[in-house]
């Protein structure tokens, strides 16, 4: 079968075209990062128009390239949270219209599952895995045993590892978004400082959440001072980050006996991440997993996959009046289409 | 309109600022929140939020990514907004429709007259001392709280 999957739910426009054997027939990506940059900052409304404007060229391009016609679709899918909600209404509305006209079912898809499951599309992964979800917006911890079996663990009780990374670019006076600017300086530089690692040594009810919002204070605290270079700091906050990051989901793996691990969202991207997770992997002895650099971003190929999964998995279809939620955890989204879907 | 500062020394005078504050809200005031990058307007936030509802507190985080969270405590809704990196934000939806907490304002948010408006300018002294600056706009029932 063919699903078209839409995803608009931040700064990216993706429409993605899966084929059930034949696997990713095209992946169209609109980013409008440059375009925030530009302005230096995000006008939400100015964000929707993109979304609207960009939403049928994209869905065009990625029909085209599939070397399809709209009419070979079997199902749409589409991301219906979390997100910036002016901006997920684009991409539901545009499923919807499809799914109307073209009589096929809609199908819905959380933003974070679609992370997580996104590696699917290049190797199968073992359940129950742990995944470590790590973007912008997001830094949460599940335990993955199954498709619609998600156990939430914890996540970020302030900032998401994303926004410290583009705070602190800020801090340090460097561009956006921060995450790959950061990588690339911390190589340059030492751990002339150590940081705090926040919540690490949480035994509570923080084991498996995060705080990033001290260490952020922590940073401009070193800035102010003026002793150490931006290479330095840069390098001293990335260990910090990844420090805990890995400290928290090597801990979940020895507490839950979990063999596997994915680790995805945008700061999966991160070198230095990757490096630690392939030690720790090592050393613990457990397998970590990385998806390829084009599905760690934000793209429609993860929400056609996942959606595919879906309607193979569970069959459960969305009517024309389901809408979008700007928030939505996870395990809770499962609730929500199942009471949605009547099951 | 009534001024005052307010010094703290810790995060759990921080806290403590927080639960004095909260019994006096009524549920339509617009917060304006203003400070540098980790100043404490999220951390206060939470507080406010935990002292008003404490399982709805345990949700709130940095809007800064989503630029606006909504929690449904026991009382009202709060709309926790951050502008951070956003232009030009509509408010006119939910304005006193519930508790607006705006993070980084911009300038011309004080406008909305009907409503009563608190703000808070967070200055950083020291690691975890801070001085807040407190102004009450059509919100003078707030000083027995403070």
């Amino acid at each position: 079968m063919i699903v078209l999957g839409i995803e608009t739910s931040c700064d990216d426009t993706g429409v993605c075209l899966f084929h059930s054997e034949k696997g990713i027939l095209s992946n169209v990506v609109s980013s409008q990062i440059k375009l925030h940059a530009e302005w230096g900052g995000v006008y939400p409304d100015l964000a929707a128009r993109e979304h609207t404007k960009n939403i049928i060229p994209v869905l065009d391009k990625a029909v085209k390239e599939a070397g399809i016609h709209l009419n070979d679709i079997d199902a749409v899918a589409v991301t219906v949270a979390p997100g910036l909600i002016v901006s997920l209404v684009i991409g539901i509305s545009s499923a919807k219209a499809l799914s109307w006209s073209l009589k096929k079912p809609l199908i819905p898809v959380h933003h974070i599952e679609a992370h997580i499951f996104a590696i699917f599309i290049e190797q199968a992964i073992q359940f129950p895995f742990i995944a470590l979800v790590v973007s912008g917006g997001h830094t949460e911890l599940y335990i993955i045993r199954g498709f619609e079996d998600y156990i939430y663990l914890g996540g970020t009780l302030d900032d998401a590892a994303g926004e410290a990374y583009d705070k602190v670019a800020r801090i340090l006076g460097l561009g956006y978004p921060g995450g790959p600017i950061i990588d690339r300086l911390a190589k340059k530089g030492r751990e002339v400082v150590k940081l705090p690692r926040p919540l690490m040594k949480d035994r509570g009810k923080n084991r498996f959440n995060f705080s990033f919002s001290g260490l952020k204070t922590a940073v401009m605290r070193e800035v102010e001072k003026g002793f150490y270079s931006k290479e330095d700091i840069a390098h001293s906050f990335q260990e910090a980050v990844v420090d805990v990051l890995v400290g928290k989901t090597v801990d979940a793996v020895i507490e839950y006996g979990i063999k596997n691990v994915v680790v995805a969202g945008g700061v999966s991207a991160n070198s230095r991440l990757r490096e630690r997770f392939q030690e720790e992997s090592q050393k613990t002895g457990f397998s970590v997993y990385f998806p390829p650099l084009y599905l760690c971003t934000d793209n429609g190929a993860m929400i056609a996959y996942t959606g595919y999964r879906r309607f193979k998995e569970t069959g459960r279809t969305v009517g024309l009046n389901f809408e979008g939620k700007a928030r939505l955890r996870l395990d809770r989204f499962v609730d929500y289409i199942r009471r949605e879907a009547g099951q | 309109m009534f001024k005052k500062k307010v010094k703290v020394s810790s995060v759990d005078e921080l806290k403590s600022f927080a639960e004095k504050l909260s019994p006096c809200l009524k549920g339509n005031e617009l917060i304006l929140l203003i400070g540098d990058l980790g100043s404490g307007k999220t951390t206060f936030t939470k507080f406010l939020i935990s002292a008003i509802d404490l399982k709805a507190g345990e949700e709130v985080s940095s809007p800064t990514f989503s630029v606006m969270n909504i929690y449904e405590t026991e009382k009202f809704t709060v709309y926790h907004v951050d502008l951070y990196r956003v232009k030009e934000f509509d408010m006119s939806d939910i304005i006193g429709k519930g508790i607006v907490i705006v993070e980084w304002p911009d300038e011309e948010m004080n406008k909305f007259e009907e409503v009563p408006t608190i703000i808070l300018k967070f200055d950083i002294h020291d690691e975890d001392k801070r001085i807040i600056e407190l102004d009450l706009i059509k919100a003078d029932y707030v000083k027995q709280c403070i």
